[in-house]
């Protein structure tokens, strides 16, 4: 059985003449620990996918299968505790909050968890060192580069030991050669720990990193 | 536990703002506290009023004279027999509440207790309650006319609440001014009395003694204040035509009648006087305050956003962060109906003012989930893919 299952996910926003049909019937598998790119020109539908992968967005039509369960019949509650245990996210503008120091945004997680702020403590340290930023965590976001930001989302991602990485254009705002480290760090993490790996982007050279890459154009699979 | 310590966080932000909005809403509060527990003392008070009266009226009389006429009748021992039959006229008049109230003030054990000198009908027609056997009262808490020499009397005497624990049924105490008593029992917690003669307050029966009235016929200052601690309850004013016209011919007393209804009227008045100035201040700082917190609550959301979005991400659900956002204001609310509670203890003030509080929670939580939907926090994160 696949750890993602996706069959004729339809989704539309607005009503009547306004609508918009931003997925048009997207049927895919992923399996658990493959590395995927979404790709497609802007507007094709890509993030909204990985939106509705993360339960972040409903869809308006299909069935949604993950792990062997229907996700139609997750409550809200259950579908925060996914976004929580299941799925890590990494976003282009890194999604930190900017009055939180390093340690705490990798906590943030951990707050929706019944660990003790000990153990949060021990486990933001053991991600922070893998992702090599140990020394910053007592640091604030504005006081680091791209790429450490995004090491530093990568690290609040993995800290509840997420299965599943959702990445929307996450080197969309660094270097060529920044975007190099960070997904070399991305594959390493997922070989190593059997991640999931599903990132969209417009960036061939990115997606050239993962297993498979998938085209949408329209909000259909091309 | 999270929730308030990101609460906390974002307080530690504005921490000036924060306490200015607790003053504030502390403040009115305590205002609409006391507009209500004057409200409910003048209702508490015209009902209890009322209640006796039923369809009857009472009337008491009101004292004209200066001191030097005071002075003049006490000195003067021809006033003696005019004194006596203005007693007997007001005795003459069928029903009577005797109700001396605060004319003395006695020290026992080093405590300082107001006695109240009552007819037998002071407890049923005031609903007094206590721990006392109402034959006994019947039988000895009647007027009692004597000459000269208090020394060998010992009154009977009914207690305050809160002598309870110190003394006990049957027990005979003196007073600081020699007077004996016999406690008959004690009134209960909670137990008051009106007045509206003597102030617009319920006047409590904790530290009181409650003994007959006891009048000393060849005495003008014990007849002078038993007369003027006389409630006449009455079909008709014209019942107390015959002792007004004793008075008004003998040229005893500079007095003259007043009812209570007048009385309540006036009362009512001067509560109403007082309402309007202290709800104007205390709606206006409530309000201001309510809706000073609304505004926060909305510039804080505006400026959270992302914050929020992130968390979600993250695993918080949607009423996570409408605790965060409400905690806020919880905080501030709940300051200030500590304080009041403190101030009015378990009152109606105190229940009005938690309803009050209850109310702006609710609200809050509505415009909360008004202006915070999932959808809209999530946006805050998407590109446009």
């Amino acid at each position: 059985m696949s750890m993602i299952e996706l069959k004729g996910i339809k989704k539309d926003y607005g009503k009547g003449d306004s609508i918009v049909h931003a997925l048009r019937g997207i049927t895919l598998s992923i399996e658990e620990g493959e590395a995927v790119a979404i790709m497609g020109t802007s507007g094709c539908g890509k993030s909204t996918l990985l939106n509705i992968l993360g339960f972040i967005d409903g869809l308006s039509e299909g069935e949604y299968i993950l792990d062997g369960k229907d996700v139609s019949k997750f409550t809200k509650s259950e579908m925060a505790k996914y976004r929580n245990r299941v799925f890590g996210f990494v976003v282009q503008d890194f999604a930190l909050v900017s009055r939180l120091r390093v340690d705490e945004n990798v906590m943030l997680p951990l707050e929706y968890t019944k660990l003790t702020k000990k153990e949060k403590y021990k486990m933001a340290e053991n991600i922070l060192e893998k992702v090599g930023l140990s020394e910053k965590k007592n640091t604030y976001p504005s006081n680091l580069s791209g790429g450490q930001k995004q090491r530093v989302a990568i690290a609040r991602a993995l800290v509840n030991n997420a299965s599943i990485l959702l990445c929307d254009e996450p080197t969309g705002a660094l270097d060529s050669e920044t975007t190099k480290e960070v997904m070399e760090l991305f594959m390493k993490i997922s070989k190593e720990n059997k991640k999931t790996l599903i990132i969209v982007t417009h960036d061939i050279e990115v997606a050239k990193y993962c297993d498979r890459i998938i085209r949408i154009e329209d909000g259909m699979i091309a | 536990m999270k929730n308030i310590r990101f609460c906390m966080a974002a307080l530690r932000e504005d921490v000036l703002g924060f306490i200015f909005k607790i003053v504030q809403m502390t403040i009115s509060f305590i205002i609409i506290g006391f507009i209500i527990s004057g409200i409910n003392e003048n209702y508490t008070l015209s009902r209890q009023i009322n209640n006796i009266m039923g369809n009857q009226e009472i009337y008491v009389l009101k004292d004209n004279n200066a001191n030097s006429y005071y002075d003049e009748i006490m000195s003067d021992k021809s006033y003696i027999p005019k004194f006596q039959e203005l007693t007997e006229a007001a005795l003459a008049i069928q029903d009577r509440i005797l109700v001396m109230n605060n004319v003395n003030t006695v020290g026992i054990d080093y405590k300082q207790l107001d006695v109240l000198e009552v007819s037998d009908s002071f407890f049923e027609k005031y609903e007094i309650k206590g721990d006392f056997d109402e034959l006994a009262i019947r039988n000895d808490f009647t007027l009692h006319r004597y000459e000269g020499d208090m020394d060998s009397i010992v009154k009977p005497a009914i207690l305050g609440s809160g002598l309870k624990g110190k003394y006990q049924k049957g027990d005979e105490i003196t007073d600081d001014a020699g007077n004996q008593y016999v406690i008959y029992g004690f009134v209960d917690d909670k137990q008051y009395y009106a007045a509206p003669i003597q102030g617009k307050e319920m006047n409590p029966l904790d530290d009181v003694i409650i003994t007959p009235v006891y009048i000393d016929v060849n005495d003008v200052d014990s007849m002078y204040f038993f007369l003027y601690g006389c409630q006449f309850l009455v079909d008709d004013i014209s019942e107390l035509d015959e002792f007004m016209s004793i008075n008004n011919k003998e040229r005893i007393l500079e007095t003259y009648l007043v009812s209570y209804t007048k009385q309540l009227e006036y009362i009512g008045n001067e509560y109403l006087n007082s309402f309007v100035l202290e709800g104007i201040l205390g709606i206006c700082l409530f309000v201001f305050a309510f809706a000073g917190m609304i505004c926060t609550m909305f510039q804080r959301i505006a400026d959270n956003a992302y914050e929020y979005a992130v968390n979600i991400l993250c695993g918080a659900k949607l009423t996570d962060i409408y605790a965060r956002i409400i905690m806020e204001f919880v905080m501030i609310i709940m300051t200030g109906v500590i304080v009041t509670i403190c101030i009015f203890r378990i009152s109606l003030a105190s229940l009005g003012i938690v309803s009050l509080a209850c109310l702006c929670f609710l609200i809050m939580c509505l415009f909360a989930k008004y202006k915070i939907d999932f959808e809209s926090l999530v946006e805050n994160l998407r590109s446009k893919g």
